[in-house]
């Protein structure tokens, strides 16, 4: 549905909207133009949740992030081959150059003068310093807390050059420094206590340095944010933003092929096809970070001594061999699907695709269940000792593609001889247990950050403590002395040579069955050009996103001028 | 003795309420998981453990209760973990929504029904009465769920006439003049309303079908025709005033009926309101956001309650007297 701008008031509002922008902020590179050129247009995304906060430090929803990701800024930005050594490929964001410490152990950033607060304040070194201490108080509760640990502190030698002093060597520093925080400004949150940030108002109407500004958020409706358009590093392409909340993803995706929305995320595989013959909008692919596996528990219930099934190396191996990986795939994706190789996605770095994971034959696997004890009844089902070959498999219900794949997993399965059950539950029940390990496998979804350092927590003993996230309870030394070498690689070949060999123990070992890499296709209006949709926030270049001037509809014609509420 | 009976209904309900308050808290926390789980899967346990405590999560379940009792006694109904925004501040911007969409049905839905009704009883056992009697069974077996689905792909994709959901245009609604808001938010309604209003109409019509086939035979129904008062007449200022009763009873329940209806209609067409609120606080199984819920869904039966009784008066002379 469109709105047709006919109105004598929308004409008035277009032409008062081309004279120009808000006219805050101080130093610009760009001139601002609003309807004509190519800077222009709105763009309406479809979500199918609401933000929980838009405090960098704080937010945990996918559409939180997608706000404090355009509002706020990093002091540099990881390239789209998103390595983490060194500082290679990284870009200047609010710092335009940086410089290593003699001993590598400090690292000097020079922020660039021209950057201004949407307020109109000058960002300044001791905004860094805010933000690093907000995010290590345990007052805040900052989600990011864990990864930043190797930074020690944040001094400030002028008002333009924070100092951040390591604790250790490492090849990340450089990537634990800018990657994972967006700088906050001290003016507005540093009288606000502590533990008061999580429900402050100014948590929710964020101040920030991007090239886009906040405008509005209406709870469980709308939040639109409009090109900064004196913005140090030139306005954002599209004039304006617009989240419109949408629970119902047929909902979604209707609002999209109808015109009324001009992105949903992600396309159900079933309706690509519709979405392809659409007049309006066509399908997008794009890579992500997540790949999917079915975890198999290495302890017992009572956490005293190896699981009675799947502390057998060899059981696990064989149910490995027992599926077909590659049929699954194309069953539940089509050809959209890429099988996984090990807790990586393709789009990783460290990926890797040459590993020699245990390949399907039933036969096999038949033959090494038998030797290893489980003999086959008359009923084709299998057992040792007079305990069955039979377990559960836990899934949330809320996953179609992990749904399917427990069906799947289970017939192809029982064709061996394991009797498998499908424990399909609700998402809270389903993170319930698995932090309480309660299930016999997991078919689970992991999303990683750029760091293969976040294959530590998943797969080494370091995850095994209390609060870790190592819910398998794999444990293998040689394993976690092959990962550490990994993140101690100077350089991104050697690196990739490290992990060939750890990622190899782990397919050898076979803690999971590796099922397949998430490659989401999105729905966007035609005459919306998305571009560099990185893996690991695909929204990451929203500011350059366009939409070309000769294909604008009515709602691009709005300007940057805010509405009269 | 009109205002008695109020007074002891008031009474009556504030004791439901009590009742529903805390069956809906102690089954909310009989639930597995809390709103911690799903704040992020990276928050160190400590920080988790933190927050459980700030929000007063770690203090045992009875004092919890009491607590809780005590705020909403003093119309405090807590912090919604889930939206980081005071319960009773997300429930003031959904309750007015839900009511206006839940509402308006209820007045369609009623009003088709009896008009449907009507229509049967004129001609009972007629073709006519047949065709409705099978269309409306029709549309009482259709689950909401697939009407609002089928409705939003006939009238928004198909024949894209109405928008697909929202409560008004994301854009362009604030550059529009009140005339242009104001239809705007009609457009929207349109569709989410016929949903709800077919999908409660049919049980309506049925029943007020059968009042009326029972007023019908009535000695009075027989004085009226004997005294030569049209037979449309007879039927819709005679009968139907005496076969409205049952209706009323269904009135001043189906107000909280509603709201559960509209969980899926509220989903479907992206409104957000009451039903949708609920849905997503049980999600997250946000504890405060679910229990105002259900005590604002416990008020609304208690005030349906109370508007049967006085319509009941207004309908029925002799329940005035009595």
């Amino acid at each position: 549905m469109r709105l047709r701008l006919s109105l004598p008031t929308l004409i008035a509002l277009a032409l008062a909207a081309c004279s120009g922008g808000d006219g805050k902020g101080a130093a610009t590179t760009t001139t601002a133009t609003s309807v004509t050129g190519d800077n222009g247009g709105t763009l309406v995304l479809a979500t199918g949740g609401d933000a929980d906060i838009l405090f960098p430090p704080l937010v945990s929803t996918a559409t939180g992030r997608q706000v404090v990701d355009q509002v706020y800024d990093h002091l540099a930005e990881i390239g789209n081959d998103l390595n983490t050594v060194g500082d290679v490929g990284f870009r200047p964001r609010l710092a335009k150059s940086w410089a290593w410490g003699k001993d590598s152990l400090s690292l000097a950033f020079s922020l660039d003068d021209r950057a201004r607060w949407h307020d109109g304040q000058p960002l300044r070194a001791a905004d860094v310093k805010f933000t690093f201490d907000v995010n290590r108080d345990p007052k805040v509760g900052s989600n990011i807390a864990s990864l930043i640990t190797s930074i020690d502190s944040v001094t400030v030698r002028d008002s333009l050059t924070p100092v951040f002093w390591f604790k250790r060597r490492s090849p990340e520093l450089f990537y634990d420094a800018v990657y994972q925080m967006h700088i906050l400004p001290s003016h507005v949150f540093a009288a606000i206590p502590r533990d008061g940030l999580r429900t402050a108002e100014a948590s929710r109407k964020p101040i920030g340095t991007g090239r886009f500004r906040f405008v509005a958020w209406e709870p469980n409706t709308r939040i639109e944010i409009v090109a900064d358009t004196t913005n140090f590093r030139g306005r954002a392409k599209l004039d304006r933003v617009i989240w419109n909340l949408v629970p119902d993803p047929q909902t979604g995706l209707t609002q999209v092929l109808a015109g009324q929305s001009d992105f949903w995320e992600a396309v159900p595989a079933d309706a690509i096809a519709r979405v392809d013959s659409s007049a309006t909008a066509r399908a997008v692919p794009y890579p992500g970070l997540q790949y999917a596996f079915l975890g198999f528990n290495l302890r017992n219930k009572s956490r005293d001594g190896p699981h009675p099934l799947f502390g057998d190396r060899a059981v696990r191996r064989a149910l490995s061999m027992a599926v077909d990986r590659k049929g699954m795939l194309t069953n539940v994706f089509g050809s959209l699907g890429q099988s996984a190789f090990g807790p990586f996605p393709r789009s990783l770095s460290v990926a890797d695709t040459t590993l020699r994971l245990p390949a399907y034959d039933t036969t096999a696997a038949k033959a090494l269940l038998d030797s290893a004890g489980w003999k086959a009844g008359a009923d084709g089902m299998r057992s040792r000792s007079g305990r069955a070959l039979a377990f559960s498999i836990m899934v949330p219900n809320s996953s179609r593609p992990r749904m399917s794949y427990a069906v799947l997993l289970q017939e192809q399965l029982r064709k061996v001889g394991a009797k498998v059950d499908i424990d399909a539950l609700q998402f809270p029940q389903f993170f319930a247990r698995q932090e309480a390990r309660d299930f016999d496998t997991i078919l689970n979804a992991y999303a990683t950050d750029p760091s293969p350092a976040g294959a530590r927590q998943a797969w080494s003993s370091e995850g095994l403590t209390k609060g870790g996230q190592n819910y398998l309870s794999y444990a293998s030394k040689p394993f976690d002395v092959a990962l550490d070498s990994v993140l101690s690689a100077l350089t991104p070949a050697e690196r990739s040579a490290r992990a060939h060999r750890a990622f190899q123990l782990l397919a050898d070992d076979a803690p999971a069955i590796w099922l397949y890499d998430v490659l989401t296709v999105a729905a966007a209006h035609k005459r919306l050009k998305p571009v560099n949709m990185r893996a690991d926030l695909y929204w990451a270049n929203l500011a350059d996103w366009s939409i070309p001037s000769d294909a604008r509809i009515d709602r691009d014609r709005i300007g940057v001028a805010a509405a009269k509420r | 003795m009109l205002a008695q009976r109020i007074a002891g209904r008031l009474v009556q309900g504030a004791i439901v309420l009590l009742v529903v308050a805390t069956l809906a808290f102690f089954l909310v926390h009989l639930a597995p998981g809390d709103a911690m789980g799903f704040e992020s899967a990276r928050m160190p346990p400590a920080v988790r453990d933190q927050l459980r405590h700030s929000y007063g999560l770690d203090r045992p379940v009875g004092e919890q209760y009491l607590r809780y009792i005590g705020n909403v006694a003093r119309g405090n109904f807590g912090w919604s973990v889930s939206l980081q925004r005071p319960v009773s501040e997300a429930l003031a911007l959904a309750v007015p929504r839900t009511l206006l969409l839940a509402g308006l049905s209820l007045l369609l839905s009623m009003g088709g029904a009896i008009l449907v009704a009507l229509a049967q009883v004129r001609s009972a056992g007629s073709l006519r009465d047949r065709s409705l009697g099978g269309a409306l069974m029709l549309l009482y077996s259709v689950p909401d769920f697939w009407l609002a689905l089928v409705v939003l792909l006939a009238f928004a994709y198909w024949i894209p006439i109405f928008p697909a959901g929202g409560i008004v245009d994301p854009v362009m609604h604030d550059y529009l003049g009140t005339g242009g808001r104001i239809a705007d938010r009609a457009r929207h309604l349109v569709l989410p309303l016929l949903t709800l209003t077919f999908a409660t109409m049919a049980g309506y019509a049925r029943y007020q079908r059968a009042a009326l086939l029972d007023v019908l035979p009535l000695d009075f129904i027989r004085t009226a025709r004997a005294k030569g008062v049209p037979e449309r007449a007879v039927v819709s200022r005679h009968a139907l005033r005496n076969a409205l009763l049952p209706t009323i009873t269904l009135l001043g329940i189906s107000l909280p009926a509603l709201l559960g209806g509209a969980v899926f209609v509220e989903a479907v067409f992206a409104w957000p309101g009451m039903g949708l609120l609920t849905a997503n606080a049980i999600g997250a199984r946000d504890a405060a956001l679910v229990t105002a819920s259900v005590v604002v869904g416990g008020a609304l039966v208690v005030v349906g309650s109370l508007l049967a009784d006085l319509l009941y008066a207004v309908v029925d002379p002799r329940l005035r007297a009595r």
